[in-house]
């Protein structure tokens, strides 16, 4: 069905008190945010074996658990996300289905996180697609040539541009990347230089005025076009 | 000729080579060649992948002083553009190399004709990060994806910005990007302050 059978097992440790699943929840929350936190799984590894040990039920709980766990919950949302806008099947019945075995708490909890983060989810997936490069910046500086080998007078004006382009889908989800570099490891650096180098390409360019009036004209006409009631019509029946 | 003036001299600036190219032509080559030959030197430097008609005369007693003249005219044009000679200050110089006075009236007149061609070509010379001339776009709504069963509801642009190949005509892409309708109207707007402190420029 929606999830493997692994990510079903991993997701075991939903079996359990919601203000818990409700902790497992949050954990996923900061996992879309910032990555893994092995100290934090660490954290709820333990309040669970030292629950478990009380009530002497279960077996202890590896922070690996707890890192899987939360993986197959974040699937779970993807699953959810794309299956819930285009079944047309009511969230709180998908998720029954999926978990006959959870308290209808639990599926309370887990309905909650699946909204909350719909819309982020929604908005990554369909723009993970095939990615182009988006414009992000745009730095200009006006020169003029006043002289050059070939040609030892002249004055040409031209502007110069510097392109800024990304190929991360979304401006919310890039702020995401906008990190703080004092506060990263080595590593961390590294990964997100490499994650530049594949991702980021910025581009000098040059043009005159002349065509750069022609430009403006151009990018006007497209946005008008967009904006026409045969355009809007058509982006309505295709949603 | 005094001191001041030697930095634009034709003695300082064409090499021996070139001096004796361009004093073949009236002379080793016959006057109505040397019209040919100056013509040919002409258009391959203003468009240096025309097809040019083979003129086998010219090559038929001296190909090699043939072949320096044509270097010769190709400088001599190169070094006056580069320079802002007009044509006056042209013919002077050649008259003080002593050229072919047949030479000296060709070469001048194809100068005089040709000036501002010869300008706009010295210009396209060098470096220069790949101009903007052109904008095309298209307007793009997902309607499904592998990733996704249902349509991002939005329109999308694709703005590919590029040029006109001057000799070929060929469109030649520079960089193509994407952009929601928020994003255009950001880039239209930054252009547009581009264009406005331009104006200002062109003002003051």
């Amino acid at each position: 069905m929606l999830l493997s059978q692994k990510q079903r097992d991993h997701l075991s440790l939903l079996q359990r008190p919601a203000n818990e699943v409700v902790e497992l929840c949050k954990a996923a929350f900061e996992f879309l945010l910032t990555g893994p936190n092995p100290e934090r799984f660490q954290l709820i590894a333990n309040n669970y074996t030292s629950a478990s040990t009380s009530s002497a039920a279960s077996p202890s709980v590896e922070p690996a658990a707890v890192q899987h766990a939360v993986e197959a919950l974040i699937s779970l949302l993807i699953h959810m996300t794309t299956r819930a806008s285009s079944s047309g099947l009511e969230l709180q019945d998908l998720l029954r289905q999926t978990f006959p075995e959870l308290g209808a708490e639990v599926l309370d909890v887990l309905e909650q996180f699946v909204t909350s983060k719909r819309s982020f989810i929604e908005g990554s997936i369909k723009s993970a697609n095939i990615r182009s490069y988006r414009l992000v910046n745009l730095d200009w500086r006006l020169e003029v040539r006043i002289a050059s080998r070939s040609l030892l007078e002249q004055c040409q004006i031209f502007v110069t541009m510097k392109l800024y382009l990304h190929t991360e889908p979304k401006n919310e989800n890039r702020e995401l990347l906008e990190f703080d570099l004092m506060e990263r490891s080595e590593e961390e650096v590294k990964a997100m230089k490499e994650d530049e180098r594949q991702h980021r390409k910025d581009l000098l360019v040059q043009t005159d005025v002349g065509s750069l009036v022609h430009m403006i004209k151009t990018l006007e006409d497209a946005l008008n076009e967009s904006k026409t009631r045969r355009i809007r019509n058509i982006v309505d029946a295709l949603h | 000729m005094d001191a001041v003036d030697s930095g634009t001299d034709s003695e300082n600036l064409l090499s021996d080579t070139v001096i004796a190219g361009l004093r073949n032509l009236g002379s080793v080559l016959s006057p109505s060649l040397t019209k040919t030959l100056i013509a040919n030197s002409l258009k391959l430097t203003l468009h240096p992948d025309a097809i040019i008609a083979p003129v086998p005369e010219i090559y038929a007693t001296n190909a090699a002083s043939a072949k320096q003249s044509e270097y010769g005219v190709v400088t001599l044009y190169a070094v006056a553009t580069k320079h802002g000679w007009d044509s006056l200050h042209l013919r002077q110089q050649l008259e003080s190399l002593n050229l072919h006075a047949t030479a000296i009236e060709e070469l001048t007149r194809v100068y005089e004709d040709n000036r501002k061609d010869l300008v706009l070509r010295q210009l396209q010379l060098g470096h220069n990060y790949p101009h903007i001339t052109d904008v095309q776009w298209r307007i793009a709504c997902d309607v499904k994806s592998s990733t996704s069963d249902s349509s991002t509801g939005v329109p999308n642009f694709y703005i590919n910005l590029g040029n006109y190949r001057q000799s070929s005509g060929e469109r030649e892409t520079i960089v193509e990007f994407m952009c929601n309708a928020e994003e255009l109207q950001s880039l239209i707007n930054r252009l547009k302050e581009i264009e406005r402190h331009c104006h200002q420029v062109a003002i003051t």
